[in-house]
């Protein structure tokens, strides 16, 4: 399968990451700088913000490859959880733009309708996607929110127009949901 | 802000954080709360295996192409702290020989040059430091460092003192000749240029490295005109 190649393929380039080697730091970069980007600018909005925090990313990288464990995680998560983390921390220190296309207008529109087709590339996002169809629509439509938009509870409540609790209470009922569904309950 | 939380529903904080739903003050929480606590610090890892598949959804972009350059130049071929301002301010000769005698043993690895030809051999040839002064023992004001794998001079001003309306130009003055211009320098970050041809041979330990303080854009025929502020020479090997 092409994915299990091109993990196979990021597994070496980061051992060799953690050896010191910066042309395999250059090949993950190759490999994964456009996913990432695309990651961290849906969540800051800005461009030159999104720059500095891709290569603050990079630099992690390059800083903790000696204690990633392939046999604890993938590869392409711990890239894009790094991604999401330092977006969010810099979104959450005042960073970025706060969104301001129409969806937040109309409150919160699922901002992935095509998930479902992009999906079917990698059997983990196929199996995501299917267990998030299976939420009641508005429920699904804030996890996405929240994860593609690193937004708040506060701000996700006020864009649905409910009360906070209300929120909160959707994602942790969602989040109990999905991982029963992905442990195929 | 209170939450009334029903007894019969589990902690989510681990999930919660690993999605980013968590406030500024909360999301400080359970980050340290992770950095102290393995068992805490595996649930999160485990949601974030979860959710993290939702990024397939996500358009790349490709960033612009200073990105990297910006990266490799962080790195760069000599390990991160002779580039550090703040690492090297205020020493002296003797702490930054010392601090090389020592950084030599730990730097090995990182003093790889990317992507050497198959045939050539995988030398590793030591990098040598100078410190630029306003007098002989003084704290250095400019480190300099010799790195003969990528053939180039780093340059790290530390402490230069000069006016909003100067600025600092680098000369390499050979043994008995006039001074050369390398141009001006970057006074607020490390730099660097290709090894100066005076360098070479002999010139490496003969050939004297001195900072100017000119007007603004340095200096406009090519001659030193300002005051010294700044002077030294690579050591004997």
């Amino acid at each position: 399968m092409v994915e299990d190649l091109e993990r196979a393929r990021l597994i070496q380039a980061r051992r060799k990451v953690a050896e010191g080697d910066r042309t395999a730091l250059r090949e993950v970069y190759q490999r994964t700088s456009a996913k990432l980007f695309g990651v961290v600018i849906r969540i800051l909005n800005d461009r030159q913000d999104a720059e500095d925090v891709l290569q603050d990313v990079y630099l992690t990288v390059w800083r903790r490859a000696e204690s990633f464990d392939p046999a604890k995680a993938s590869p392409i998560t711990w890239l894009v959880s790094i991604a999401r983390n330092r977006a969010i921390d810099r979104l959450r220190s005042g960073g970025g733009r706060l969104m301001t296309d129409i969806d937040e207008a109309l409150g919160l529109a699922d901002p992935a309708p095509d998930a479902a087709a992009q999906a079917v590339a990698n059997a983990d996002a196929a199996r995501l996607n299917s267990c998030i169809e299976g939420l009641d629509p508005k429920h699904a439509a804030a996890v996405r929110t929240a994860f593609f938009e690193g937004l708040t509870y506060d701000a996700l409540a006020r864009l649905a127009g409910v009360p906070l609790g209300t929120m909160k209470s959707w994602i942790r009922r969602s989040l109990m949901s999905l991982r029963l569904c992905l442990e195929g309950a | 802000m209170s939450d009334p939380i029903q007894t019969d529903e589990p902690d989510m904080t681990a999930a919660e954080f690993a999605l980013g739903v968590l406030d500024g003050e909360d999301r400080r929480a359970a980050a340290a709360r992770a950095a102290g606590d393995p068992a805490f610090a595996a649930e999160v890892a485990a949601w974030e295996e979860r959710l993290t598949p939702m990024a397939a959804g996500v358009i790349p972009m490709e960033p612009s192409p200073q990105v990297w350059t910006r990266i490799a130049a962080a790195l760069g071929t000599t390990p991160g702290l002779w580039n550090s301002v703040v690492f090297w301010r205020g020493a002296t000769l003797a702490g930054i020989a010392a601090a090389a005698a020592s950084l030599a043993i730990v730097a090995g690895p990182l003093l790889r040059t990317p992507a050497p030809p198959i045939n050539a051999p995988q030398t590793i040839l030591p990098v040598e430091v100078a410190s630029l002064s306003t007098k002989p023992g003084e704290p250095a004001s400019v480190v300099a460092t010799l790195d003969p794998n990528s053939h180039e001079l780093v340059l790290t001003p530390v402490a230069l003192k000069l006016t909003d309306d100067q600025s600092p130009e680098l000369w390499v003055i050979p043994a008995g000749a006039q001074p050369i211009s390398l141009g001006v320098m970057d006074r607020t970050k490390p730099y660097r240029i290709p090894i100066p041809m005076q360098m070479n041979g002999e010139g490496r330990t003969t050939a004297q490295l001195v900072v100017t303080a000119e007007q603004l854009g340095g200096s406009p025929d090519k001659k030193p005109h300002g005051p010294a502020i700044a002077a030294g020479k690579f050591g004997q090997a």
